[in-house]
């Protein structure tokens, strides 16, 4: 058990098989928090032979049927409603209850232990899956992403659409999921963390049988980056349904240039963002009184196996000249020692808000555990981390980068 | 007098605070609220443009804080809310329930109609334009416009829920801007603080100009709006990849509380084990997402749902057969069962989320209700009155956009 500065204590234990249970006790809530993470996402292929695009999201989808029906139904009877997502090299299935704690988590190891997929069942998921890529393709961001994905990433497994294609679900049965899951789904490569009020030692006695049910096999995931690819920058221009003109640039970098690890190049990365774009920066600023972007600058940062990016996006009438100065921008970005300090107190004010939050809480713990990261370090690193580090990270962030950028013009308005 | 009502945080590591204003929904009263709240988030007379606003609330460990109008039935609450980090979790002595005060009454109170402000003004109505924009972008969003956009018709107050009226807010001026302001602190309003120690922040609060509003009459007992338009089916065309089909169904104005339509919604579309998720989606394969919720104030219930266009005709049969399902007592005491355990669920949740507790604080003095014990009231509804509710709703109004 760990306790840190702000109270939190932590628990884990290790199952025979591998399997690792982590617990975050917060006395006197009701409520409870329960997800198990896989280390496995729409960006992974398996190296040996290659699953179609959408595989891992599929799975995701149809874990959730067993041979009595849904097993959503099963989380309802113990009053508890729970969910997943897929990302680029993560599935999480998750369970939010307050009742019936150790029955719920129970569900969902069964969830990730037992798939049950017949061509019928997958053939009636498909259909819901291909509804899903239906309403996102009417989102003009996600032209805006797809297209940027492709532009930084060519035919690579980060530019894959994680939800996949069309032509990609048509290829997916039960055979492709039963071997995706073989390979992927056992006890040494997911996790399960558990937040809120309960007692650890029943807790592990509670689920010990249903987890040992789980796969185990001694074979890891590659964590290489498969990136190989060289980019020239260049601009692409695309059109949709918008009012007015939205723009994204993407900062492609690898962490493992860099002389500091993650949570130190997140943060230099953060501040600066935010020192540029963020409302009281004086670029955006500046932008904004000459017209040039409607409303916020957006941005992102994303550490995957494939390989790392930031993106930064917005609206703007004149879109290639905000892009143009964004970039130019950001291969000038300096910081003051004023403005460091007051971005160093945002992103910690920003931090420690998560801790009340339990959902978002548990999945950045696990997603710490999975990067070999001690979470409440990353509290410490913000407090430590100089305006020195600050300013030669900034310089190496500006020389180990480069950049594509997308513009989604209205419809008819693309040759402008 | 006080107007302050300051609740104990026992397990947050934030402090929330709000001051609410209520005013009547007029087409007028949203759109100067729309615009003004833009703006006063665009510099106050200390810090009088963005770039030194957001720079103090950067300062302040990101104090997040935001002035937007609410809708509640045929009134308009002005919810002038901020968040801010508690201050024994940081040893810097400066940052202070004073500071955080002083922050948020220069927010609430201090607009600036001076410095720049024909400029910030300018930047306001940059920004509704561009949220207005950004919201309907979105499908689903536009499809929610265009239904009460028709639904209210013959009451211009309630057609456009969110934004109010953009020709309006375009002519906006300063001195409008002002005079509107000086106008709205005059109306009733209250305080409420949700922190780790209240005798303190009572104390602070003692002496500003938060103890000197007029909470007299905030809480009012109806809020319903008028009745919309149903009974009839109406298309727009958009050329989305998926077309987007909305319901409106209107209940009787005499429910008390919205305890029995919640239950009611919940078991027709509220979760996954609801009669459309079931049967439009899992069993029928036609949709990714479809849902029905109920909206107490304006004595509707909205099912809202995405799809392909072929499949129009045939997820249309299913959703109106589940409200027959439902009128007929053709479904089981399980599915009521497992709604109210779910609805019991999710508001035990909901209630240890930060923001809950202003939140119910504030619908109790607006609605001059006791804070009533949820779960006892969900457990109190039968499978009769569910019956008896799907019976008495209405003909749909019925909108398509492709």
């Amino acid at each position: 058990m760990i306790t840190n500065q702000y109270h939190e204590k932590v628990y884990q234990h290790t199952f025979s098989n591998g399997f690792e249970l982590f617990y975050i006790e917060k006395r006197g809530f009701i409520q409870k928090f329960a997800g198990i993470m896989i280390n496995y996402g729409g960006a992974d292929q398996p190296g040996d032979f290659v699953l179609p695009a959408g595989t891992a999201h599929f799975l995701e989808h149809q874990l959730f049927a067993k041979p009595y029906g849904d097993i959503t139904d099963k989380f309802e009877q113990y009053e508890g409603s729970s969910n997943a997502f897929t990302s680029y090299n993560e599935t999480m299935y998750f369970a939010s209850f307050t009742h019936q704690a150790y029955e719920n988590i129970k569900t969902l190891v069964e969830l990730v232990a037992k798939p049950y997929f017949t061509e019928k069942n997958v053939t009636t998921e498909r259909e819901i899956i291909l509804q899903e890529l239906k309403m996102y393709q009417d989102m003009p961001d996600w032209q805006l992403n797809n297209r940027l994905m492709h532009l930084m990433y060519g035919n690579e497994s980060l530019s894959q659409e994680v939800v996949g294609t069309e032509d990609a679900l048509d290829n997916i049965t039960a055979e492709t999921l039963t071997t995706a899951y073989n390979h992927y789904y056992y006890s040494k490569n997911m996790k399960l963390i558990v937040v809120g009020d309960l007692d650890f030692n029943q807790l592990v006695s509670e689920i010990e049988e249903d987890v040992m049910q789980i796969n185990d096999k001694s074979n890891m995931v590659s964590e290489e980056k498969s990136s190989k690819i060289e980019l020239k920058s260049q601009m692409s221009k695309i059109s949709g349904k918008v009012e007015s003109p939205k723009f994204s640039i993407g900062i492609k970098f690898d962490e493992q240039d860099f002389s500091v690890k993650r949570p130190q190049l997140y943060i230099a990365m953060q501040i600066i963002m935010e020192n540029l774009f963020g409302l009281s920066g004086q670029f955006y600023q500046n932008l904004q009184s000459k017209g040039l972007i409607n409303g916020e600058i957006d941005f992102d940062i994303n550490f995957n196996r494939q390989g790392d990016f930031a993106v930064i996006s917005g609206s703007s009438e004149n879109p290639e000249e905000t892009v143009h100065k964004i970039v130019k921008q950001f291969y000038q970005a300096s910081i003051s020692n004023v403005e460091f300090e007051k971005q160093k107190r945002k992103l910690f004010g920003q931090e420690i808000r998560q801790l009340d939050d339990f959902e978002s809480y548990g999945i950045e713990f696990i997603e710490s555990v999975f990067d070999h990261e001690d979470y409440y370090q990353y509290y410490t690193d913000i407090q430590d981390f100089s305006f020195d580090d600050c300013v030669s990270l900034i310089s190496e962030i500006k020389n180990k980068s480069v950049h594509q950028s997308v513009i989604l013009f209205s419809q008819n308005n693309v040759d402008k | 007098m006080t107007t302050a009502t300051i609740l104990k945080n026992d397990n947050f590591k934030t402090v929330s605070i709000g001051c609410f204003f209520k005013l009547p929904l007029t087409k007028e009263n949203l759109s100067y609220l729309t615009l003004l709240s833009n703006y006063q988030q665009l510099g106050t007379q200390e810090y009088d443009n963005q770039q030194k606003l957001e720079a103090h609330a950067d300062y302040l460990y990101a104090a997040k804080f935001e002035t937007r109008p609410q809708i509640y039935g045929d009134t308009i609450i002005v919810r002038a809310e901020g968040n801010f980090i508690e201050p024994d979790l940081v040893t810097d002595e400066s940052y202070n329930y004073t500071a955080i005060i002083k922050f948020f009454e220069e927010m609430v109170f201090r607009p600036n109609f001076k410095n720049q402000a024909d400029y910030q003004l300018d930047l306001a109505k940059k920004q509704v334009k561009h949220d207005y924009d950004s919201f309907s972008e979105v499908a689903s969003n536009k499809a929610y416009q265009l239904f009460f956009k028709e639904y209210y018709k013959d009451y211009p107050d309630f057609q456009n829920p969110i934004f109010g009226d953009l020709a309006l807010i375009e002519q906006l001026t300063v001195s409008d801007l002002s005079s509107y302001y000086n106008q709205l602190t005059k109306a009733p309003a209250t305080v409420i603080a949700h922190v780790k120690y209240p005798q303190k922040m009572a104390s602070i609060l003692e002496n500003t100009v938060f103890e000197e509003l007029d909470n007299s009459n905030f809480g009012q007992s109806n809020l319903k709006t008028k009745l919309g338009k149903v009974g009839c089916e109406i298309e727009f065309d958009y050329d989305y990849n998926q077309a987007q089909l909305v319901y409106g169904y209107q209940t009787k104005t005499d429910y008390q509380t919205p305890i029995l339509g919640l239950v009611f919604s919940q078991i027709l579309g509220g979760d996954e084990y609801s009669l459309l998720f079931q049967e439009v989606r899992q069993k029928a394969g036609l949709v990714y997402s479809v849902f029905s919720d109920y909206y107490f104030y304006n004595n509707l219930v909205m099912i809202q749902t995405s799809l392909l266009s072929d499949s129009i005709t045939t997820a249309s049969e299913i959703i109106e057969a589940q409200l027959d399902k439902m009128r007929h007592n053709n479904w089981s005491e399980d599915l009521l069962q497992t709604a109210k355990q779910q609805l019991i669920s999710h508001r035990l949740i909901l209630e240890e989320m930060p923001q809950f507790k202003v939140q119910s604080e504030l619908i109790a003095q607006l609605r001059k209700i006791e804070k009533a014990d949820f779960e006892k009231q969900v457990n109190a509804i039968t499978k009769q009155q569910v019956v008896e509710f799907a019976q008495q709703l209405s003909q749909p109004m019925k909108v398509l956009v492709r």
